[in-house]
C-alpha cells in the first residue's frame, strides 16, 4: 500500500467535493475554489486523477442490452387497468383484455403479499366498522353500511399489517373489495366525507401507492 | 485551472435534458402514453444496470423501474419545479429500491445467509472489461448508502445537492458518505491483486 492510496490525507474542504468536480456538478464558485486547491495539491490531484478512472469504469458500456420493452408492456398494462384515464368516454380501457392476457403479473408479488396478509386477519379488516366485540360485516357489506365515497388503492406491498390497519382507522375506511388481479382494494368510508380530501390525504401518504375514485359501481362492468 | 478537460458535461446537456423531461411529465400528467413511453425508456436505460448492480437480479430492478415509472405516471401532475425531473424520479426509485433490498434481505436472514457472498462475484462474469468487473465486486462491499452516493453521482452524474434530495439527508451527510465509500473503495482496491496498480 502506498502513501497516496490514503483519501483524506488532504484534509481541504476541497478534497471533499473532488468527485462533484470530476462529474462537471459543482456550482462555478466551488469549482473554481476546488481548481485553485489543486494547482498547490499534489495529493488531490492523484486523488481526482483515481475518482476519474472509478468513474469510467462504472460508467463503462457493458455487454448485456437490457430490453425495456416488456417492462415497458407491463408497466401500461397495469396503467390500462388502474391508471386514471382522464379521458375515459373516448374509448374504453382495455382492462378486461389485460387481465385476459396474463399481463398484471408483475404483481403477483404484491398480490401474494396481500392476500396472504388478508388472510391472516381474515375478515378482521374487511368492512368492519364500529368496533362492537367481534362483529363483522361480510364481504358484500350491504350498501349503506359505509356511508362514504369509494376509493380503489394499491398499497406498497411491504407495509406491514399493522399500519394498513392504522391508515384504514386513520381515514376511517373499511376494506370492500379486493384484491383486484392487479393488487387493488376497494376502500369505503364509513362516513360521509370529501372524497377530494380523502384522496389527497391518502396519495400524500407514501405507503400508497394509488389512490383513486372508484369511477363506477365496483363490479359493475366496466 | 481545468483539471477536467472534456468529461465534464454537467451544465447545458442536462438542462435541455431536463426541459424535455418536463415537458414530457407535463403531458403525462394529462394521460398522454407516448409521452410515457418516451420516459420509460430513457429512465429504463439510466436505471436498469445500477439497479441489477445493487439488487444482484435483473427481474428485481425490472419491479423498481415499473413501479417507480407508474408512481411517476399516477403524480406527474405534482411535480414542482423546484426540483430537477431526474432528481425527482430518482428519489422515488431510491425509495422503492430500498424498500426492496430491505425485504430481500430480511428474506435472506430467514433463509440464511448463503446469497450474500456468492452472488456478486459470479453475476457479471461475461459482461465487463476486468476493471469493471473489479470494480463492481468491490463495491458491493461498500454500506448500501455509501454505495448509494458514489453511484447517484458517478452512474447518474448528480450533483451533491440532488443527491441529499433523493436520499433526503443533509448535504453534508452526503460528502460525508463520499468520503467514507472513497476510501474504502480505495483500501479494497489496494488490496485486490486483480484490480492491478492503482492509476
Ligand atoms: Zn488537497
Amino acid at each position: 500500500m502506498s502513501e497516496d492510496l490514503d483519501v483524506g490525507a488532504c484534509d481541504s474542504e476541497a478534497a471533499r467535493l473532488l468527485p462533484w468536480y470530476a462529474t462537471g456538478r459543482l456550482g462555478a464558485a466551488e469549482s473554481e475554489r476546488v481548481g485553485r486547491h489543486l494547482e498547490h495539491c499534489g495529493i488531490c490531484r492523484a486523488d481526482l486523477a483515481h475518482e476519474q478512472a472509478v468513474r469510467s469504469a462504472l460508467r463503462a458500456d457493458g455487454t448485456i442490452e437490457y430490453a425495456p420493452q416488456a417492462g415497458l408492456a407491463k408497466t401500461l398494462a397495469r396503467i390500462n387497468e388502474l391508471g386514471r384515464e382522464p379521458d375515459a368516454a373516448a374509448g374504453a380501457p382495455p382492462a378486461a383484455a389485460a387481465r385476459r392476457a396474463g399481463t398484471t403479473r408483475w404483481l403477483a408479488a404484491a398480490v401474494v403479499v396481500q392476500a396472504v396478509g388478508l388472510g391472516l386477519l381474515g375478515s378482521a379488516l374487511y368492512a368492519r366498522h364500529s368496533p362492537p366485540a367481534g362483529e363483522y360485516e361480510t364481504l358484500s357489506a350491504p350498501a349503506g353500511a359505509a356511508a362514504g365515497p369509494r376509493v380503489r388503492t394499491v398499497f406498497d406491498p411491504s407495509m406491514p399489517l399493522g399500519e394498513l390497519r392504522g391508515l384504514l382507522a386513520t381515514h376511517s375506511l373499511v376494506i370492500v373489495d379486493g384484491p383486484s388481479d392487479a393488487g387493488a382494494l376497494t376502500l369505503a368510508a364509513t362516513r360521509p366525507t370529501d372524497p377530494g380530501a380523502l384522496l389527497a390525504g391518502l396519495r400524500a401518504d407514501r405507503r400508497v401507492l394509488f389512490a383513486e375514485p372508484t369511477g363506477r359501481d365496483p363490479g359493475g362492468a366496466r | 485551472m481545468d483539471f477536467i478537460g472534456k468529461t465534464s458535461d454537467g451544465g447545458s446537456a442536462s438542462r435541455a435534458g431536463n426541459d424535455l423531461e418536463r415537458e414530457l411529465l407535463r403531458r403525462i400528467s394529462s394521460g398522454d402514453r407516448d409521452a410515457f413511453r418516451d420516459l420509460y425508456l430513457r429512465y429504463h436505460r439510466r436505471l436498469a444496470r445500477f439497479l441489477t448492480r445493487l439488487t444482484h437480479r435483473y427481474e428485481d430492478a425490472e419491479e423498481v423501474i415499473n413501479d417507480t415509472l407508474w408512481i411517476v405516471w399516477q403524480r406527474a401532475g405534482e411535480f414542482r419545479d423546484a426540483s430537477r425531473v431526474s432528481t425527482w424520479i430518482m428519489g422515488i426509485a431510491y425509495r422503492r429500491a430500498l424498500k426492496l433490498i430491505r425485504r430481500a434481505q430480511t428474506h435472506a436472514r430467514a433463509m440464511s445467509l448463503e446469497v450474500l457472498d456468492a452472488e456478486p462475484v459470479a453475476r457479471d462474469a461475461i459482461e465487463a472489461t476486468l476493471e469493471r468487473e473489479v470494480l463492481e465486486r468491490h463495491l458491493a462491499r461498500l454500506p448500501l448508502e455509501q454505495r448509494l452516493v458514489l453511484e447517484f453521482t458517478y452512474y447518474l452524474d448528480h450533483s451533491c445537492e440532488e443527491v441529499a434530495e433523493i436520499m433526503e439527508c443533509p448535504v453534508n451527510t452526503v460528502k460525508t458518505r463520499m468520503f467514507h465509500a472513497r476510501r474504502k473503495l480505495r483500501i479494497l482496491l489496494s488490496e485486490d491483486p486483480a484490480a492491478g496498480r492503482s492509476p
